[in-house]
């Protein structure tokens, strides 16, 4: 809980900063007029289209299933791209790997963590809010494998698929750097077998993943 | 070098667990007279190859709730050769037959043995156990001394029924084992319980000490190697009883 705090913080502290102590950029001399039509949209922190991303990640279960009553979320990292077709439409795709404590050894298994791999691909729009930021809604699907493990071998692995949505609240320090932070929720169905009535507690897993990273421009 | 191979092979066997399937094992725990008993220990222990080069592992473990019940759902091996429920057992970690904890007022409980094909149907429903403390229970000594004449490989057969030790799920078409104990529980709760004796020399007496409930009418039936049963029964009051057999 106090990663999301950071996190939030950290958050709160970008858009600060680019309200109160992000220097105005000086008017430069206006060009031609020929010239001025060509930069005029989009604005220079927007032409620059294609990301990789990497970032942290603060995981935790949702719901009533193994993820959420038998772990607890420690942290993560993902690596993403992201490339635009238009200039508020594009795909991303990329990788996360989390990790989660066992905190249940009777419905998880005697083991240390959980770590959960999921490669993601889909679509995010992009909204563009004044020079410096973006709001930047996705929608994903996903590829999951949760592997439980103690410090010498594996207790079990299953496989998964899922469906992400969420957003990431970007700012562009630079015009190929941008920081960013956001969050996205996971609905995941396991393939486990396990009897009838613990079948929603396994196959059925939500995942909330507070993020928090920058994207370079390639 | 083929036998430091082989050993090497073997000492590096290690359970798996390589499905997708769970297996689920709950039960209640409770006092003779029906009372839920809370937080009381259960575990769940897989073996391999159990020996000097076999594997353990304790995949799961719980406590019981103020129900008196308990539920574990835990991967299951594919490997493996059998698996123990332990129920109060202390440190059993290496072990098919639970060790009584000395610090413990309660009897504990296990069910050894349980096979590979015991848990396709994904679930074990173990039912009520119950445990006993101290003042519920005494002791009953069978000696059997061996006659020269007879001198024959016998089995026993006890009734109802010794309270501590291990239940031991036998399968229909395997012979039993002479060191092992048996006593009455999953997956039919009553049933008799068997203990088998080695062939014994001539004119010793071999003796044997059950923990037992008190105030039961002890039904104990014992037969030779000319598969002839003999039913002898042994009334339990208070104190320590020792029965003793010649045959």
């Amino acid at each position: 809980m106090k990663k999301k705090y950071l996190l939030l913080c950290l958050l709160g502290f970008v858009v600060a900063k680019a309200q109160v102590a992000y220097p105005e950029i000086p008017e430069e001399p206006e060009p031609p007029q020929a010239q001025q039509d060509t930069l005029q949209e989009p604005e220079r922190e927007h032409i620059i289209q294609d990301y990789i991303r990497l970032y942290y990640i603060s995981p935790s279960g949702v719901g009533n299933n193994v993820l959420a009553k038998a772990n607890d979320g420690q942290g993560g990292f993902g690596i993403g791209m992201s490339g635009y077709f238009t200039k508020n439409f594009g795909i991303i795709a990329g990788l996360e790997v989390t990790t989660y404590n066992i905190t249940n050894a009777a419905m998880a298994a005697n083991g240390s963590r959980t770590i959960i791999t999921a490669p993601y691909i889909g679509g995010e729009y992009r909204l563009f809010l004044g020079k410096y930021f973006s709001l930047n809604p996705s929608l994903c699907f996903t590829a999951n494998q949760m592997r439980q493990r103690n410090s010498e071998k594996k207790l079990g692995t299953y496989q998964g698929v899922g469906i992400r949505a969420g957003a990431t609240f970007d700012y562009a320090i630079i015009p190929y750097i941008k920081l960013f932070a956001g969050a996205n929720f996971a609905h995941i169905w396991y393939d486990v077998d396990v009897a009838a009535q613990y079948e929603d507690y396994y196959r059925k897993v939500g995942t909330l993943n507070v993020v928090a990273g920058i994207k370079l421009a390639f | 070098m083929l036998l430091q191979c082989s050993l090497l092979v073997v000492s590096c066997a290690e359970i798996a667990y390589e499905s997708n399937d769970r297996i689920a094992f709950e039960g209640y725990v409770k006092r003779q007279d029906g009372t839920p008993l809370p937080d009381i220990p259960v575990a769940t222990l897989v073996y391999l190859n159990a020996g000097q080069y076999g594997d353990t592992d304790k995949i799961a473990y719980t406590t019981t709730d103020a129900n008196g019940r308990y539920v574990m759902v835990f991967p299951k091996p594919t490997n493996h050769d059998y698996i123990t429920l332990s129920i109060n057992g202390g440190n059993i970690y290496y072990s098919d037959v639970a060790i009584p904890d000395p610090n413990s007022i309660l009897t504990q409980y296990s069910v050894a043995n349980i096979l590979p094909d015991d848990l396709e149907p994904l679930q074990i429903d173990f039912g009520t156990t119950t445990l006993y403390t101290g003042d519920e229970l005494t002791t009953l000594t069978i000696n059997f001394i061996m006659d020269s004449e007879t001198n024959v490989p016998v089995t026993g057969y006890v009734g109802l029924f010794p309270i501590t030790g291990t239940y031991y799920n036998l399968p229909q078409d395997e012979p039993a084992p002479d060191y092992l104990l048996y006593t009455s529980g999953w997956p039919n709760a009553g049933a008799l319980s068997q203990y088998y004796y080695s062939p014994q020399q001539d004119g010793i007496t071999y003796s044997r000490t059950f923990t037992v409930l008190k105030n039961q009418a002890f039904t104990f039936k014992y037969r030779n190697a000319e598969n002839v049963e003999t039913a002898v029964n042994i009334p339990i009051a208070n104190e320590p009883v020792t029965y003793t057999i010649n045959y």
